[in-house]
C-alpha cells in the first residue's frame, strides 16, 4: 500500500517549522503588553503581555517559539484564496475561503486545512457567534494532535467582512500551555478593533 | 549545491560495486531478530522507536474488540509468522496499512473504512505481510543507503508512521525521488498476499476491486500527487488487470470460497460514524464522493452513509453539488440510522440556496432531535437570521 | 523527539572548529531545593541517543551496537557524576501513562524551541530563562518519587572509510559530529531549572573515558 500521505504531511510541517526558523533570524520583533498592535486588514488588537512576533504571509505572535504556542493572526483573505500557505502544497490543493461560505464550512475548511499542515485527527467543538470587533462574528474550539502526538487544543474566531475573512486562530498544547495562555489570548481576541 | 550532488551521485555509482550486492533475503524466522553490529539491526532501532511512539499515540485505536479481530486475522494469515508480528490499528483517514521490517504492521482506519469483507482486508495485510518475509525495506534501505542515504530512507519510514520528523529541505526535495518500495517488490508483494488470501479459503474475486477503489478515488481529485504514488507503484490498473486474471485462474479450484461480510461489518460498524468523519476532515471531496457513493450503494439501507455522502456534495460544492447533497440527506432521513446531523446538513443547504422556509424547518428538527448538539448557538443564530 | 535537523543547522556554525562547544543556561528565579522525606533524587527519562555512521552520501546510518553501548555508558556516567554529590538516579524508560507520554512529548516541543533559541534569540527570552513544562510535572513526582527530572538528547555520528574519501575528493567536511542537549527539571513547579546544549567535533562514545568526557561536557553548569 501507499505510504507517502503520511509522510507529506510531516514533511510539511516541518518544513514550516524550519520556514519560521529560518525566516524568523530577521523577523522575530518584541510585542509590548499595552501597546495596540495592527495585524492586517486593518484591524489592531491590544496584547495584555509580551509576545513574540514573526512576520511570514502572515503575522504570528508566540511565547515560547512556534513549535509550542502560537497566535496566528489570517486576515484579509479573499474569495479563492487558502486560509494560510503550507509549503510544499499547492494552493489549489489545500481548499479556499469563498464569501458564500456559512460559519459551519469556515470552521470546516480550517479543519481541512491543518490535516493538511500535517496536524493528526483535527476536532472542532461550540461552535457559536461571539462579537468580532463591532460585528458579530463566530468562534470554535480545535483538538488535534502534532505528528509527534503531541495533544494540542486550539481557540478561533473570525468574521466576514466586505467578502473577506478574518480569522486569528489561538494553538497549544493541552498540557499546560492552553490552560494558561487562552485567558490573556482571548482578551487579545476580544480587543480585536478596526481601525 | 548541484554540482557537489551530482558527484556525489557519480562517486556512489563507482562505490555501490564494492557494496551488498543482491543479497539473500531469506524470510526471517519466527522470532528473528537481526546481528547487532548488522546494518539491518540499525533499521530496526529506528523503527522499534516508530512503534514505540506508536504505542502511546493519542490516534491508537485502543479498542479491544476491534484489535483482536485484526490481530486474529492477521495472525490467522501470517501462520508461523504470528509470533513475530505486532499489530496496530491508528485512527489515521487514508487508504493505507503498511509493514515495518521489525514485524510491526499498522492498519490505518481509513482502509477499514473502504474494506467491504473480511476477504479483501485480507488480501491487504496478505501484501503487508509478504513485505515482512520477503525483507523488502531491508533490501530498499540497502539500496537507499548505497546512493542517497540511510537517514532519508528512515525518516519516511518513520514519517509514514506518524512518528514527527524535522524533514530537511533537502529530505522534502528528495521526496519525489525515493520510495518506500519498489515496483517490482510491490508487485511481489501483490503476488505473495493473493498466495495468502487463496490458501486460506478467501474469495479471490474479491481482490481485483481495492485497486480498482484506489484509482477511483485519486482519479477523481484533480489535486490528487499522482507522481508520489504511482511513480513507484504499478499503476492500479496493471494490478487490477493481474489480480482479475489470477482470480479467475483461481476460481474454479474450489466452490467454498468465503469473503466473511458480516464478520467484518460486525468488527468495523461501531467506528463507520467516526472513521467517516476523519475522511471528511481531510478536505478531499472529491474523493469522498466516489469514496460514499460507493459505500451507500453498497448498503442501501445505511442512513449514515447517505449521510458521508451528502456531506461531501456539501463541501465539494461544485455545479449541481448542493442538490445533489439535498437528495442524499433525504436519503439518509428516510433510513432508521439517519444522524440528527442530516438536518442540519439541509439547513445549511437550504440556507445557501435562498430556501429560508425549508432552512428554517430543517434547523428546528435538527435542535430538537440534539438539543446538546456542540454548534447549537450556532444554529440558533441561524435562525435568528431567516 | 527529534532535534537532529535543528542540531545539524547548529552545527553547521561550529563544523570547521574541532573543538567541543559547551552553552548552558541556568534559570535566575528558580532555586534548587530538596523535598526532605525521600533524600535527593533525580529521575533519568530514558536518554534519546543514537549514534551513526556516515556513509559516503553523506548521511548518517544508524548503527544500534554503538548505541546500545553508548547509551549504556552515558546512564553509567550520568549516574557516577550524582552519585559523587549524593544525588540518587532513578531510571525512567518506557513511560507509558497517557499524562506522562505527553508531558515527555511535551518536554520535546519545549526542548525544540530552546534549541532554537540558541540560535534566533526570542525577544521575550533574552536574559530570561523562564522555560517550563507547567505544574503538571507534579504527576512524574509523584509517581516515581523524584524532585527533578533530567532529559538527555545526544546524536553521534562517525565517518566510514568511504565518507572520508568522498570528504577528501570533494573538499567537505566529513559531517562527524557529537551533538547534544540536556534539561533539568523542576517537578515541583515544571520550570526547566537548566539547559546545556553541546556540540563537539572530537570525543567518543564509544569507549567508556571518551564516554565520561562528553556527559562532563553535557553536564557542565548544572546547578545540582
Amino acid at each position: 500500500m501507499k505510504r507517502l500521505n503520511g509522510m507529506k504531511h510531516v514533511n510539511r510541517l516541518a518544513a514550516l517549522a524550519l520556514m519560521l526558523l529560518s525566516a524568523s533570524c530577521a523577523q522575530v520583533t518584541l510585542v509590548e503588553a499595552g501597546k495596540p498592535v495592527v495585524v492586517g486588514n486593518g484591524l489592531t488588537v491590544m496584547p495584555q503581555r509580551q509576545w513574540n512576533q514573526i512576520k511570514t504571509d502572515h503575522i504570528l505572535w508566540t511565547a515560547d517559539g512556534p513549535g509550542v504556542n502560537q497566535v496566528n493572526f489570517y486576515t484579509g483573505i479573499k474569495t479563492g484564496k487558502p486560509l494560510f500557505e503550507i509549503v510544499g502544497v499547492k494552493d489549489q490543493a489545500i481548499g479556499a475561503f469563498d464569501a458564500k461560505m456559512l460559519p459551519n464550512d469556515i470552521q470546516d475548511l480550517v479543519v481541512a486545512s491543518m490535516g493538511k499542515q500535517g496536524y493528526q485527527n483535527v476536532r472542532p467543538g461550540n461552535l457559536t457567534p461571539c462579537p468580532f470587533g463591532k460585528l458579530t462574528g463566530f468562534c470554535f474550539d480545535l483538538t488535534f494532535a502534532t505528528p509527534d502526538g503531541l495533544e494540542m487544543k486550539g481557540m478561533t474566531m473570525a468574521r466576514k467582512q466586505l467578502d473577506t475573512l478574518d480569522l486569528f486562530l489561538f494553538q497549544a498544547p493541552g498540557e499546560y500551555y492552553y490552560g494558561e495562555l487562552a485567558p490573556t489570548v482571548g482578551k487579545v481576541f476580544a480587543s480585536a478593533q478596526t481601525n | 549545491m548541484k554540482r557537489p550532488l551530482a558527484a556525489i551521485t557519480g562517486l556512489s555509482l563507482l562505490f555501490s560495486s564494492a557494496l551488498a550486492n543482491a543479497a539473500d533475503y531469506a524470510v526471517p524466522p519466527p522470532g528473528y531478530t537481526p546481528d547487532m553490529s548488522s546494518d539491518e539491526a540499525g533499521l530496526w532501532m529506528q523503527v522499534d522507536k516508530a512503534e514505540a511512539a506508536i504505542k502511546v499515540s493519542p490516534a491508537l485505536v485502543r479498542d479491544e474488540a476491534l484489535n483482536k479481530y485484526v490481530r486474529d486475522l492477521v495472525c490467522k494469515l501470517a501462520a508461523e509468522h504470528c509470533g513475530s508480528i505486532r499489530v496496530y490499528v491508528m485512527e489515521v483517514p487514508g487508504f493505507n496499512a503498511y509493514m515495518m521490517p521489525n514485524g510491526a504492521m499498522v492498519v490505518w482506519s481509513g482502509l477499514l473504512l473502504r474494506m467491504e469483507n473480511e476477504s479483501q482486508l485480507a488480501l491487504v495485510l496478505g501484501h503487508e505481510l509478504t513485505h515482512y518475509k520477503h525483507r523488502h525495506s531491508l533490501d530498499q534501505f540497502r539500496r537507499v543507503v548505497n546512493t542517497s542515504g540511510a537517514m532519508m530512507f528512515v525518516s519516511f519510514a518513520t514519517a509514514a508512521a506518524g512518528v514527527g520528523l524535522l524533514g530537511s529541505l533537502a529530505q522534502l526535495a528528495a521526496v519525489g525521488g525515493l520510495l518506500a518500495h519498489s515496483r517490482d517488490q510491490e508487485r511481489d508483494a501483490d503476488v505473495g498476499g493473493f498466495e495468502v488470501l487463496a490458501a486460506n479459503g478467501y474469495d479471490p474475486s474479491q481482490a481485483p476491486a481495492i485497486w480498482r477503489y484506489a484509482s477511483e478515488e485519486s482519479n477523481a481529485n484533480p489535486n490528487h500527487s499522482k507522481a508520489l504514488f504511482f511513480a513507484t507503484h504499478p499503476a492500479p490498473e496493471e494490478r487490477m488487470t493481474s489480480m482479475t486474471k489470477r482470480a479467475e485462474e483461481l476460481q474454479s479450484t474450489r466452490n467454498d470460497w468465503t469473503v466473511n461480510a458480516d464478520a467484518y461489518h460486525a468488527a468495523t460498524d461501531p467506528f463507520l460514524k467516526r472513521w467517516s468523519e476523519g475522511e471528511l476532515a481531510r478536505g478531499e471531496p472529491d474523493e469522498s464522493v466516489i469514496l460514499f457513493r460507493r459505500l451507500a450503494a453498497g448498503a442501501p439501507s445505511r442512513g449514515i452513509f447517505q449521510y458521508f455522502l451528502a456531506e461531501s456534495y456539501r463541501k465539494r460544492n461544485a455545479q449541481n453539488d448542493l442538490a445533489a447533497a439535498q437528495v442524499s440527506y433525504r436519503g439518509a432521513l428516510a433510513c432508521a440510522d439517519a444522524p440528527a446531523e442530516a438536518w442540519r446538513g439541509l439547513g445549511l443547504v437550504a440556507m445557501k440556496s435562498g430556501d429560508n422556509a425549508a432552512a428554517k424547518d430543517a434547523f428546528i428538527r435538527y435542535r430538537d432531535a440534539a438539543p446538546d448538539a456542540g454548534d447549537k448557538a450556532m444554529i440558533d443564530f441561524y435562525l435568528t437570521q431567516l | 523527539m527529534r532535534y537532529r535537523e535543528i542540531l545539524a543547522l547548529c552545527a553547521l556554525s561550529t563544523v570547521l572548529c574541532a573543538c567541543a562547544n559547551v552553552s548552558g543556561n541556568v534559570a535566575t528565579s528558580a532555586p534548587i531545593n530538596w523535598t526532605a522525606e525521600h533524600g535527593k533524587k533525580v529521575l533519568l527519562i530514558d536518554p534519546d541517543v543514537e549514534l551513526s555512521e556516515i556513509t559516503f552520501g553523506g548521511i548518517p546510518q544508524p548503527h544500534a551496537d554503538w548505541t546500545a553501548t553508548a547509551k549504556g555508558f552515558i546512564k553509567t556516567g550520568i549516574a557516577t557524576q550524582f552519585t559523587k554529590k549524593g544525588i540518587e538516579i532513578a531510571s525512567v524508560d518506557g513511560v507509558t501513562d497517557p499524562r506522562e507520554v505527553q508531558l515527555v512529548k511535551l518536554h520535546g516541543a519545549v526542548g525544540l524551541s530552546m534549541l532554537q533559541n540558541v540560535m534566533i534569540n526570542l525577544p521575550t527570552k533574552k536574559n530570561n530563562f523562564d522555560w517550563t513544562l507547567g505544574p503538571g510535572v507534579e504527576s512524574l513526582r509523584t509517581h516515581y518519587n523524584g524532585d527533578y527530572a533530567l532529559f538527555v538528547y545526544v546524536r553521534d555520528s562517525y565517518s566510514s572509510g568511504s565518507r572520508m574519501a568522498v570528504s577528501l575528493l570533494l573538499g567537505v567536511p566529513t559531517g562527524a559530529m557529537q551533538v547534544g542537549f540536556a534539561s533539568l527539571v523542576d517537578l515541583r513547579t515544571g520550570r526547566i531549572v537548566w539547559f546545556n546544549r553541546l556540540i563537539s567535533s572530537t570525543g567518543s562514545l564509544k569507549t567508556d573515558k571518551g564516554a565520561a568526557a562528553s556527559v562532563d561536557n553535557l553536564l557542565h553548569g548544572m546547578p545540582l
